[in-house]
Formats: structure tokens, C-alpha cells, sequence
């Protein structure tokens, strides 16, 4: 009896599994909540079943991994699963097994332990002395641009916990006989005359500085507080390299928690185990030092994951106007807003993108030692940058404009009410402002004032046509300098054609002419 | 569709067993039919139409073979059936290491280099090629009737729970449950209890294992000491064992579950105490239908010795081939003939004044180093894993490897489970509702470890991207 009781429980699982396939969050219990998986996943191609998907196979292959991703209860089994081997054996399947268990609940992922432990290939000489000519190659054409380029480490978390280092991971040889790829690479950058900020160093010299160590226990990536000290390394490195200064930034009040923030517990996260885990983490407030304005310059970086904390010490103390982090060769991220896009490195407008920038920070990682992504994102960038530069480029601010429209003949930007243009002069020389502008909704009129705040055109803007603008001549001291657009044309009601954004007056076909008399 | 597989486990199986028990006695066998063409058909879409095709001459050449008092005109018609279906195993599975292997030849000639590797491998098609021929050779030495009607046939071709890799059946074997069987529910409650232990075996064990046994054969022997190389041995014999016995046992459990008795095709085979007694126990249904179809037909064991002795060569010669078209797998099948020839010309007698212990040691070590054969991708890789197994003191470059607790838990079972047989543990008393009762328990435990392994290996997921 107890038998046909207890297989009348067991047959019919298969088919009670296939009945919900949504995962259910629990309030209470929450160790058998079938609680949402952590970790990007490649997403499964749908295929409609038709005869030549039935017959190439497609359709039984997408079906097939239908069902292994949904029946329910499926995070729970994986959860208890994962718990199960991990509690056990110390052992994840998760994330291609990268995830190790060291000493001290430290998590690691192996690939920095494989190369911690010299288990990895190391990278030749040549292929380390084609970084340098790569990077050496991209310095030079961002000079003629007046872009700093500075090569930033991010440090690997193994060399900042080495006791915790699994044993089968101890290097064999004595770390002073070989040296690793940083250190060979930044010997051959310096010697190059390629700025180089150690965030590797820097963040193992740290020391007492830090009320807990650079990496917590439950991730892989360095925390915010040991990143601000690189954050503010690069600030002062492109102060010195721009001449221009630029934002200081301070670390106070530092507290406490049990709660990991952003991807204080990434490791911890991807284990997916079903009972949650606890470790120490610390915050401190970065703020900036208010004497220097806030928002100034624009900065390109070119690297992976560690950038995001820089990304975020930056964005919290508004120390950057704009940031674009092309996150490897895959995706651009903006900031403000950390919006991403799908990255195409050949349909990248590199003038405007790197060549207009105020700074430039190539990201290794100390595991990751001249990336293939790396050489991709520079022979682009280098391709789409003329050798000679364009004598002068504007910026269009994206607090102050819209972002730009363009038809087959035209090219426009609308304002959202008076507004800068950023200036970057490549040739010393005095230019005149050329385009045509309009009004969105009401004429009004337009003043354009000069880097000196003089008013170097003024006129009528009319809603139904374009007016031409040529400015007086003006001329920029420094390299990079503003000219001040203001109107009475107030963006105050939504526009025509249901275009819902409030414009101000457009912009149509900036160019700048340079000028014959001198100064 | 694997049986191990989310569509086989959550949709199709248990949808198949609905309708199946719903349905009037009369329609299951046609309800199994489809549900076996569509199971072939998921995995092979284009292929079974050759199958298809291949059945409908065997069906039509079994009824001319049975009708036929002509042994001349027999003869031809089995040879018809018999050379269709070599053919059709020779073009899909041999032609493109055919071509390897005369391309090059040729090519000394004159010739242009030409390869046949778009040919891909139809699943099953050893299988299920032997099986045809079993049915057609059957009727022509008498000990088979044809089936009654061509459904039967089909299913006999198609029966899903063998279709992919085994046991071979023969017609005769199963032409009665194909017609009348009945199945109780303790059939139906040990069939399912033995799926599950199946897909235990399968799945908890064999891939746990073979996850080291790949990254072992896979390593780079530059980097391999000896123990790691032997642990890789150790870890590919109990994954080939439990990968292949749990398939057994699924297709054995689900076609009791539906009525149906198949012979077993394994017999602890690692408790063997020489190469003869192995492979009694190994692949049964394959070792049966060698020694009823060619060693028989070649003359067995009533002619001279050194003949018999090269029957036994070229059976296992045709077995290696059998398993893989590569040359590792023809001399893998040298190895186990040259070891069963040695057995026959005095080893059998020889070991009978040693300790079962050592005999069992021994053979265990051979099949091992069989297994080397068996696994290396081609003759450069066997020599180099070779070089590791028998250099014990050479030293290694630094490898990422992991012989990690749960492989060694994994292996430990799987050594635990081959030995477990010797302690003669027999429950007092198996028809006990009590004893079903734990079994069932134990099963369900079972099933849900599975189902957690299957849903870890489905995910796949990263922190970041990155390329």
C-alpha cells in the first residue's frame, strides 16, 4: 500500500513539472522560493516549425531547449543542486565552472586564479610588444587630436589575497623570476612614453588605507572604495597630461553592511546556491571637491567589467560630463544614464567619438594582458581618425541638446532651450561659426556669443524657414573653449507633427571656416 | 532525443505513457508505432526515410524469403536484404574513413584528394542495421517466421526505447509480446524504478566521470603525469560502463513498464575474471549476435584450431568496426580477439590455478588498456596517452585539471556500484510492499537528483560577456 501511495507520488513528477514553468518567488521560506537565476544568458532562438526547420534539425533543437529551460520548480532544482555540490564538494557548474572556493570563503573565478598560479600560456614577448606599438600607435594619432591617452591596470584578485589561494593554484615558481604580464607590459608602455596609472599596484599598496580588503569575500572585482583611489590616480594623471584641472575626489563616511551592492557578491550571485551567504562589505560617500566645477570633459574608455566602478565613483561625485565606456568590442555604454548599445566598431564615428574627447583610458586587467578586443578597438579607432584632424570639432552637450537627426542632405541638432557648443581646435587659428538655423515653433531671435562672451552673430529665427548664420571671426586661446547660444525662442509646449520633445531653435549644418585674418 | 533530455523526460515520455494507458488495447501497438517514428523522427528527419524504405525491402524479401522452397532463390534473397543493409551501414558509416584511408593512395597516383566527411552518421544505424538482418537471416534458416503484418514489422525496426543503442533484439525474440503481452502494475512500478536507475547511472555518474575523462584524454600530454592519466583511464572505463548501462536499463525499464521483457545486456562485466568471461557480460545482445551471425557462419569453433582462431579475429575485428570506423577502433577489436584468442590457446586454463582476486585484477587492467584504445581520437593521441600511463616518473608542465571531490565521490560510487554485486546483499524479502515502498523512495530521490543535475547542466549563464 505505502508503495503505490508513494508511487503514485513519484510517477506523475515528470508531468507536474511540465504543468508551470514560471519561476515563483516566495515571501517566507525563501530557501525553497524558486527564485529568479542569476547570470547573462545567451538567449534561445525560437524557431517556427516548418519542413526545412524539422528537417535540418533547428526546430528539434529549439524545442529541446525549451523544455530544459522551462519546467517548473527548474531554479529550484538548480538552486538545491548547486547547494548540494557546493556544500559537499566545493564545486560549481555554474558560469563554465569558473567559480573556486579558496581559503576563507574568498571566492574566485578561475581564470584570474589560472593565471595567478602561471597555469594560463603567458604572453610572448612579441605579442606584448605588438601591444605597445598598438597602444604607441593610438597615443600618437590621439596627440594630434590634443586627446591624453592613458593606460590604466585594474588589479586581479588573487595577488591581493594570495593566502586564500587555493593550493593547486600556488604558482611553482618564484614570482621574481618570471615576471608577469603587467609587469612586462608596463615596462615596455614606459619606456615607450605611454602614461600608465597601476590600479593593480596602487590598490595592493592601499594597505590600512582600506577598513577591509580591496575585494570582498563574495566577488571578483574590486569594491568602489578601492577603486576611488584609481578613479582619483587617472583624475590627477589627466590633469598633468590636459593641463586643465580637474575634479579631486575625497572618500568620507564610511559605514558598514551585510548587503553587497552592484557586484560586491558577483561570484556569490552566479553560484545560484539556494541558501544566501553572508559577508562584511564598506562604503564610503566619494564626493568631489566643489571647487572645481562639476561635469567637465568628456572621457572614452576602452575596457571591461572594473571600469564599472569607476564608472559609478565618477557618475556619484559628476566628475565627468559624459563617459563612453566601449564595455570589450561588443557594446557602448553612455553615461550619464549608463545606457548601452550594440557596439559596431566599423560604423563608429571616431572623430567625433574619441577624437573629440577630453581624455582616453585603455583598461587591462592584469589576467587579460593585451586582449584581442584591444587590437580590434584600436586598428578601428586608428582607421576612423584622419591623420590630420579636423581644424576644429563641436560638441554637442546632452543636457543642452537633443541628440542629432540627420536626412540625406542635412544634418541637425535641436536645443533644449539656450545652450552651448563645446569647442575643440586642433589648428591655431581664428573661425567663423557657419550653419543655418530654425525655430521649432515661434520666431524669436538668436545670439551667438563668443569664447570671450562678446556677441559674435545675432538675427532673426523663423519657425517655417532656415536662417543662415555666419558668425564674426572668433578665436579660442586654449584648445578647447564654448560659444554661447541664446534665444527668446522658449521650448514651453510640445512641438509639431506630434514630436513630443519641448525644442528650442535647431541647428542645421554646423561647419566652421577658418579665418584669414590673424589675431 | 536523448533520454536524458527535458523534452524526453517532461514532455514526450510522460505524454506517451497518457495516451498509451488511455487508449484500447487494440491501438497501442499503433500508437507505439508513431510514437517511435516521431521519437526517430526528432533525431533523424532525414535518414529515416531511408530506414523507412530499407524496411519496406526487408519486409517484402522476409515474405518472398518464407514462401520461397527454393534454397537457391532464398539464398539470393537473403544476400539482397542482407548486402542492402551493409550497404546502407557502409555508406553512412564507413565511406568517409574509406575515403580517408584510399584518398591519399590515390592521390600518390595522380589523383585528386577527395573526402566523404559530409556524409554525417545517422544515430542508431549499427543498431538498427544488425537488427534487419537478424530478422531476414532468421527466416531464412528457419528459426523466424515474418511478422505478420508490416505495422509489426515497423515497430520491431522502430521500438523507441532500443532504437538508439540497443539491446539488439531479434524478431523471434520479441514477436510474441509484439502481438500479446500484458503488463501489470508491478511491471509497470519496476520498469519505472529501473528507468530511473538508468538515468542515475547515466547522468549522476557517467557524466560526472566522463567530465574528467575528457578533460584528461583532452589535455594537451605534455602537460599529464602518469596518475592523472591513469585517473582519466579509471574515470572513461566507469563512464563507458555507466553511460552505456544506464542506457540499457532505461530501455529495459520503459519497455517493462509497457509489457515487454528484453534480455539484459549487461552482467557486472567488470567482476569478469578473463576476456571470455567479459564479453559474456558486456554488450550481451552485440557478443550474442557476433557469435550467431559470423563466428557461426565462419565455422566456430568445429573447425581447425588456428581457424577457429581466425573466426574469433575477424569477429572482433568486425566488432571494433562495429563501434567506430577509425583505425583505434580496428585495433581495439585486434586487441580483445588477440586476448580471447590467448584465452582459448591457454590462458583459461592457466588462471585456474590463480586467485579470482588476480584474474579479475588482471583482465580489469587489459580492459582498461583496451579502453585507452577505445577513447583516443586517433593512433597519435593513444601512443602519446601510451607514453603517460607507462612513464611514471616523468615529469609534467602545470595543468588546470581538477580532480575535484565530486569526481572522485562520482568514481567512488561508480567502483562502489561494479563491486557492490560481490557482497551477495539480497533483501530478505523483495515482494515486501515495505521493500517496494523504499525502492520507490529511493527512486524518487534518485529522479530528483537527476532532474537537478539535468537543470544545472541546462543553464548556462556568465557574470559578463566577454570576447
Amino acid at each position: 500500500m505505502i508503495a503505490v501511495l508513494l508511487f503514485l507520488l513519484a510517477a506523475p513528477i515528470p508531468t507536474i513539472l511540465l504543468l508551470g514553468k514560471r519561476p515563483v518567488t516566495g515571501t517566507f521560506l525563501t530557501w525553497m522560493a524558486n527564485r529568479t537565476l542569476t547570470g547573462i544568458t545567451i538567449p534561445r532562438q525560437d524557431v517556427a516549425i516548418s519542413m526545412k526547420a524539422w528537417l535540418d534539425g533547428s526546430f528539434q533543437q529549439s524545442a529541446q531547449q525549451w523544455a530544459n529551460e522551462n519546467f517548473a520548480g527548474r531554479e529550484l532544482a538548480i538552486r538545491w543542486f548547486n547547494q548540494i555540490l557546493w556544500s559537499l564538494f566545493g564545486k560549481s557548474y555554474m558560469n563554465l565552472e569558473h567559480p573556486i572556493a579558496g581559503g576563507e570563503g574568498q571566492l574566485f573565478a578561475s581564470q584570474y586564479l589560472e593565471h595567478f598560479g602561471r597555469l594560463s600560456a603567458p604572453r610572448s614577448d612579441g605579442a606584448l610588444n605588438r601591444a605597445t606599438a598598438d597602444i604607441t600607435r593610438l597615443r600618437t594619432r590621439l596627440q594630434k587630436y590634443d586627446v591624453p591617452l592613458v593606460v590604466l591596470f585594474t588589479p586581479s584578485k588573487p595577488f591581493s589575497v594570495p593566502e586564500d589561494v587555493p593550493a593547486r593554484y600556488i604558482p611553482k615558481q618564484t614570482p621574481a623570476s618570471i615576471p608577469y604580464e603587467r609587469d612586462r607590459l608596463k615596462m615596455r608602455l614606459l619606456a615607450a612614453g605611454i602614461p600608465v596609472v597601476d590600479g593593480a599596484e596602487l590598490t595592493r599598496g592601499l594597505g590600512d588605507r582600506l577598513p577591509l580588503p580591496p575585494f570582498p569575500k563574495t566577488g571578483i572585482h574590486w569594491t568602489d572604495l578601492a577603486a576611488s583611489y584609481s578613479a582619483e590616480a587617472l583624475l590627477r594623471k589627466f590633469e598633468i597630461l590636459g593641463g586643465r584641472p580637474l575634479a579631486r575626489l575625497e572618500v568620507s563616511d564610511v559605514q558598514f553592511a551585510e548587503s553587497p551592492r552592484d557586484s560586491d557578491s558577483d561570484v556569490l550571485e552566479l553560484l545560484n546556491l539556494a541558501l544566501p551567504r553572508f559577508d562584511h562589505y564598506a562604503y564610503g560617500k566619494v564626493s568631489r571637491n566643489p571647487m572645481i566645477p562639476s561635469r567637465q570633459g568628456r572621457l572614452v574608455m576602452v575596457g571591461g567589467s572594473f571600469l564599472f566602478s569607476l564608472t559609478r565613483i565618477w557618475e556619484q561625485s559628476e566628475v565627468w560630463r559624459e563617459i563612453e565606456h566601449f564595455n570589450y568590442s561588443f557594446r557602448l555604454i553612455h553615461y550619464p544614464g549608463g545606457f548601452a548599445t550594440p557596439l559596431d566598431l566599423a560604423t563608429v564615428d571616431w572623430v567625433q567619438t574619441i577624437g573629440n574627447a577630453d581624455a582616453a583610458v585603455v583598461e587591462m586587467n592584469e589576467e587579460l594582458i593585451g586582449p584581442v578586443y584591444l587590437t580590434r578597438f584600436i586598428a578601428a579607432a586608428i582607421g576612423g581618425l584622419p591623420e590630420t584632424p579636423p581644424p576644429m570639432m563641436a560638441a554637442f552637450p546632452e543636457s543642452q541638446w537633443y541628440d542629432s537627426e540627420s536626412d540625406s542632405i542635412h544634418h541637425w541638432h535641436w536645443s533644449k532651450g539656450d545652450a552651448d557648443l563645446l569647442l575643440h581646435r586642433t589648428l591655431d587659428a581664428p573661425f567663423r561659426l557657419k550653419a543655418a538655423v530654425k525655430a521649432s515653433r515661434l520666431s524669436g531671435t538668436l545670439r551667438i556669443l563668443g569664447p570671450d562672451g562678446s556677441v559674435i552673430w545675432k538675427g532673426l529665427v523663423g519657425s517655417d524657414r532656415l536662417t543662415s548664420v555666419r558668425t564674426e571671426a572668433f578665436w579660442l586661446k586654449e584648445s578647447r573653449g564654448t560659444l554661447r547660444l541664446e534665444s527668446d525662442v522658449i521650448p514651453g509646449k510640445p512641438s509639431f507633427n506630434g514630436d513630443p520633445r519641448l525644442l528650442g531653435f535647431g541647428l542645421w549644418d554646423l561647419s566652421f571656416e577658418e579665418d584669414e585674418a590673424k589675431p | 532525443m536523448p533520454f536524458n533530455s527535458g523534452i524526453f523526460l517532461f514532455c514526450f515520455f510522460p505524454a506517451f505513457l497518457l495516451v498509451y494507458f488511455g487508449s484500447p488495447q487494440r491501438w497501442r501497438n499503433m500508437l507505439l508505432l508513431c510514437a517511435s517514428v516521431l521519437f526517430y523522427a526528432w533525431g533523424e528527419p532525414r535518414f529515416i526515410f531511408w530506414v523507412l524504405g530499407s524496411a519496406l525491402l526487408d519486409y517484402r524479401l522476409g515474405l518472398a524469403i518464407a514462401s520461397s522452397r527454393l534454397t537457391h532463390e532464398r539464398k539470393v534473397l537473403v544476400g539482397i536484404g542482407v548486402c542492402a543493409n551493409l550497404a546502407l551501414l557502409g555508406w553512412f558509416k564507413y565511406a568517409p574513413f574509406a575515403a580517408d584511408v584510399v584518398s591519399p593512395m590515390l592521390e600518390r597516383l595522380g589523383s585528386r584528394p577527395f573526402s566523404l566527411a559530409a556524409i554525417a552518421l545517422p544515430i542508431g544505424i549499427s543498431f538498427i542495421a544488425f537488427e534487419k538482418i537478424t530478422y531476414l537471416v532468421d527466416i531464412y534458416r528457419g528459426s523466424g517466421t515474418p511478422a505478420r503484418n508490416l505495422g509489426t514489422y515497423l515497430l520491431y525496426v522502430f521500438y523507441f526505447p532500443k532504437l538508439l543503442a540497443g539491446p539488439i533484439i531479434r524478431y523471434c525474440d520479441i514477436q510474441d509480446q509484439l502481438s500479446h503481452r500484458t503488463v501489470s502494475f508491478e511491471d509497470f512500478r519496476a520498469g519505472l524504478v529501473r528507468v530511473v536507475v538508468g538515468l542515475g547511472k547515466k547522468v549522476l555518474i557517467a557524466d560526472h566521470v566522463g567530465h574528467y575523462a575528457d578533460q584528461v584524454f583532452a589535455c594537451n600530454p605534455a602537460r599529464l603525469i602518469c596518475t592523472e592519466g591513469w585517473l582519466g583511464v579509471a574515470a572513461f572505463t566507469l563512464q563507458i560502463y555507466f553511460d552505456f548501462s544506464g542506457y540499457s536499463d532505461v530501455a529495459i525499464g520503459i519497455s517493462r513498464a509497457l509489457g515487454f521483457r528484453l534480455n539484459e545486456n549487461f552482467n557486472n562485466p567488470y567482476l569478469a575474471t578473463s576476456f571470455t568471461d567479459f564479453w559474456r557480460r558486456w554488450h550481451i545482445s552485440l557478443t550474442t549476435w557476433i557469435r550467431n551471425y559470423v563466428y557461426i557462419p565462419l565455422g566456430g569453433n568445429r573447425c581447425s584450431t588456428p581457424r577457429s582462431y581466425a573466426n574469433l579475429c575477424i569477429c572482433f575485428l568486425l566488432s571494433g568496426l562495429w563501434h567506430g570506423a577509425a583505425w583505434t577502433f580496428v585495433l581495439w577489436g585486434i586487441f580483445h580477439g588477440t586476448f580471447l584468442v590467448l584465452d582459448r590457446a591457454f590462458w583459461l586454463e592457466w588462471q585456474q590455478r590463480m586467485p579470482v582476486v588476480i584474474n579479475r585484477a588482471l583482465t580489469l587492467l587489459l580492459v582498461m588498456i583496451g579502453w585507452v584504445i577505445f577513447r583516443a581520437r586517433n593512433m597519435e593521441s593513444m601512443d602519446s596517452m601510451f607514453s603517460v600511463l607507462f612513464s611514471p616518473w616523468r615529469a609534467a608542465e602545470a595543468n588546470v585539471m581538477w580532480f575535484s571531490p565530486d569526481i572522485a565521490f562520482a568514481m567512488f560510487a561508480g567502483i562502489f556500484l561494479v563491486y557492490l554485486p560481490l557482497a551477495r546483499i539480497r533483501p530478505a524479502a523483495p515482494s515486501m510492499p515495505r521493500w517496494r515502498a523504499c525502492e520507490v523512495a529511493a527512486s524518487v530521490a534518485l529522479l530528483l537528483l537527476v532532474i537537478g543535475r539535468l537543470a544545472v547542466t541546462s543553464y548556462t549563464a556568465f557574470l559578463y560577456f566577454r570576447f
